[in-house]
């Protein structure tokens, strides 16, 4: 099971394998992390087959989570991917858009892992 | 050597040659039988005197006569000048000098109240001549003079040749022969211009008298015998006078029988006139030439002669005349002179009842505008107490503004601001979390107590540690943003301080890029950073800084997104910021590639209150405090290139 992790901010790699330490210990999480849309995109078209669930941050430079979405889900891979957005802001906006876009699941930051957890092992 | 002196020029207008001369007054003669008009005869008549003045003197006052008693019967005052003069003129030719000066002087007034100028310069001429009979050289020599400076557009060169000739004689008469050979080269360069045969007699014999004073006797000679040659057979006048100085020549040369021979012709012609001045150089100079001869019974006989002649010249009763006449001119020209005085005083007097009326009117006027000014003074203070008042509370509102495009600009921040803080709250309080869970397992694997577990814990420990190190760097960088936020809306200390330039433009990058995004989902932008890192800090005062560069990257941000908006093709926003070093300073460049600003906003950017922006969306003041905060605030350049449809690029320099 692999997830893809997409964020501009560097630390979210170690705050996730520490989070995660005891499901990535005993193998059943693997993450894979990408710091741009741009490399998130790269990076699905080469292990698209493995990844299950993207967890993506809406506020990115470049390429944001919206637009990375949207590719994402035009790519049309069997099953398609699971696609959570994490966002800093929660406004109906945000939400109606991602949701427009396809987004499986829409959560606002900060971030409740235990509930993420739940949600990623129900999908696992 | 009185007879020399004796010489008289004549009024050289009124010459013509023998042969011209008989022939000119049988024609004048003709036309007077003929004439019609009272005024045409008198003019014949007048013609006519002239003609005969040099050969039949009697004839002439005659004929004068006649035209005045015409001219008052007529009243036709305006040939009165003339008809004066030439009777002065004859006069002074027969030895009448009172009579002569009387009726000249009579001309000249005449004339004077006539305005006729012609007459004045010929009458002021006939004066100079009958003064230099009276051998008054001064007085002769300023009568010219006077005749010389009359205006008169009748006036020939003829004319001035003729008073540069009698100047140049009375000169030489009074042995100031320098002047004379003055006069008479310039007369003589006239003459060969203009002169006519007739005013050779004078010439001729100007330039023989002055030979004479300058020692050369047959250079003399020739000059008169062309004199001679010059007057023809009736003009007995020349001819006495001509012959009387070559009889001098003679008598110098004490060759008495050819003095005789001269002085005795000139003596003949000199009777015909009679012409007076003539007949005493003639008696003198044969009574001198016989009493050298030892011929005293001739001698007697002509010094007999020369008394008798001199006494009807120069006689008590003539020279009493002169002087009773000279002194009657004087008086009317004193009263004429008083009479000017006192219409000068009139003059005087009126203009000064006219300066006291001016200084009482311009005393009203300045009154006036006294009071005028004293009232628009007071109007004035009024409204420059108005104006104060008006300028202080733009004042206020202006810093009222500056504060609130402050507050605008920080309110495109809050949401980046927002969002900046919360990410590394939620760093701070995610690794807190985690790094609380890690100590619990570090305690569970200590107490195990075994080695793989010992080792276990430290490796947690470890982790820890990191997480540490973390929560504390995401903890400053919020604290950061939190001061800056603070620095921002605060007044500038206007203090310069050691400053990262570097990092304030990348901390405002940010906040300002995720500001915008907080606003609008769909905006995007490729943030390009290259700063220099050999900058190091310089002395800026980093509030004012700031918020230049914070309102260059709104804008630029503001400009792609506009762009973008209305762009349908592929469009990739980028707004980059860069730093560099340099001799001059830092410069600071903040390029967009969005719509460009048009030409003729361009100028105005830097204008307060100028903005392209939708109302209520831009104070318009963000460019205008920038400019203010580099130039004058540090002496910087802050400058624009723009090319429209391709971007902007804004350029700071701040010297270091």
């Amino acid at each position: 099971m692999k997830i893809l992790v997409v964020d501009d901010e560097k630390d979210i790699q170690s705050l996730f394998e520490q989070r995660f330490r005891k499901e990535i210990r005993n193998g059943e999480i693997e993450f894979v992390f990408a710091f741009s849309g741009e490399e998130a995109l790269t990076c699905y078209g080469k292990c698209q087959h493995e990844a299950v669930l993207i967890l993506s941050d809406i506020n990115m430079p470049g390429m944001s989570g919206l637009e990375l979405l949207r590719r994402i889900k035009q790519i049309h891979h069997e099953p398609p991917p699971v696609v959570m957005m994490i966002t800093a802001y929660g406004d109906a906006e945000n939400y109606n858009k991602a949701m427009e876009l396809g987004a499986d699941d829409f959560i606002v930051k900060p971030v409740d892992f235990i509930a993420l957890k739940e949600k990623i092992k129900s999908i696992i | 050597m009185i007879s020399r002196s004796l010489i008289i020029i004549f009024l050289l207008t009124s010459l013509i040659g023998f042969a011209q001369r008989q022939k000119t007054i049988d024609s004048i003669t003709n036309q007077l039988a003929i004439a019609k008009s009272d005024t045409s005869r008198i003019s014949i008549m007048l013609s006519l005197a002239a003609q005969y003045t040099y050969a039949k003197p009697d004839s002439a006052l005659l004929y004068v006569e006649k035209a005045i008693n015409l001219i008052q019967d007529k009243k036709a005052d305006k040939w009165k000048p003339t008809a004066l003069r030439l009777q002065g003129s004859i006069n002074r030719e027969i030895g009448n000098l009172p009579l002569a000066i009387e009726l000249t002087l009579h001309s000249l007034r005449i004339g004077q109240k006539y305005n006729n100028n012609r007459e004045i310069r010929r009458s002021y001429n006939g004066l100079g001549n009958i003064y230099l009979d009276l051998m008054d050289y001064q007085k002769s020599i300023s009568f010219f003079q006077l005749s010389r400076q009359v205006p008169d557009i009748t006036k020939t060169e003829f004319d001035e040749m003729g008073l540069l000739m009698n100047i140049g004689n009375v000169y030489t008469d009074s042995n100031q022969l320098d002047s004379a050979s003055y006069y008479l080269n310039k007369a003589f360069l006239l003459f060969n211009r203009s002169g006519s045969g007739i005013s050779g007699i004078f010439m001729y014999r100007n330039l023989g008298k002055l030979q004479v004073k300058l020692g050369n006797q047959k250079q003399a000679l020739n000059y008169y015998l062309k004199s001679i040659e010059a007057c023809g057979q009736e003009d007995y006048r020349n001819l006495a006078a001509t012959n009387n100085k070559i009889a001098v020549l003679f008598l110098t040369d004490r060759q008495a029988d050819s003095c005789i021979y001269y002085a005795e012709k000139a003596l003949k012609y000199g009777i015909k006139g009679p012409f007076r001045v003539m007949i005493l150089e003639s008696s003198k100079l044969l009574a001198e030439a016989y009493k050298s001869k030892d011929d005293f019974r001739k001698a007697l006989e002509y010094q007999e002669l020369m008394v008798d002649t001199k006494e009807k010249l120069y006689g008590a009763g003539n020279i009493e005349a002169i002087q009773a006449m000279v002194y009657q001119e004087q008086k009317r020209n004193d009263e004429i002179e008083a009479s000017k005085l006192a219409y000068q005083n009139r003059l005087k007097q009126y203009g000064y009842l006219a300066g006291v009326g001016l200084l009482i009117i311009i005393a009203l006027f300045l009154y006036r505008n006294n009071k005028q000014k004293n009232k628009a003074n007071t109007l004035l203070q009024e409204q420059k107490e108005k104006a104060e008042d008006a300028l202080s509370k733009l004042k206020s509102t202006q810093s009222q503004l500056i504060q609130s495009e402050k507050m605008a600009s920080l309110g495109e921040l809050t949401a980046g601001i927002a969002h900046e803080i919360q990410n590394p709250l939620n760093f701070v309080n995610n690794f807190s979390e985690v790094s609380n869970e890690l100590i619990d397992e570090m305690r569970e694997e200590l107490a195990k107590g075994t080695e793989v577990s010992v080792q276990l814990a430290n490796d947690i420990a470890g982790d820890i540690k990191k997480n540490l190190e973390k929560i504390n760097h995401h903890g400053k960088r919020a604290d950061a943003i939190v001061k800056g936020m603070l620095q921002h809306s605060r007044n500038s200390s206007g203090v310069k301080e050691p400053t990262d330039i570097n990092a304030l433009a990348d901390e405002y990058l940010r906040l300002a890029y995720h500001g915008l995004r907080a606003k609008d989902k769909d905006f995007n932008a490729t943030l390009k950073t290259d700063f220099d890192e050999t900058i190091g800090k310089i002395d800026i005062i980093p509030q004012d800084i700031g918020r230049v560069i914070l309102n260059l990257i709104t804008n630029a941000f503001y400009a792609v997104q506009e762009k973008q908006k209305s762009n349908n093709v592929v469009y990739e926003p980028v707004v980059s910021v860069s730093s560099k070093r340099s001799d001059e300073g830092v410069e600071i460049t903040v390029r967009d590639n969005g719509n460009g600003i048009p030409q003729k906003n361009l100028d105005k950017i830097f204008q307060p209150f100028f903005t392209t922006k939708p109302t209520g969306q831009g104070t318009g003041l963000g460019l205008s405090l920038s400019y203010d905060i580099v130039t004058k605030g540090h002496g910087g350049e802050l400058s624009v290139d723009s090319t429209e449809g391709e971007g902007t690029t804004f350029k700071m320099q701040i010297p270091i």
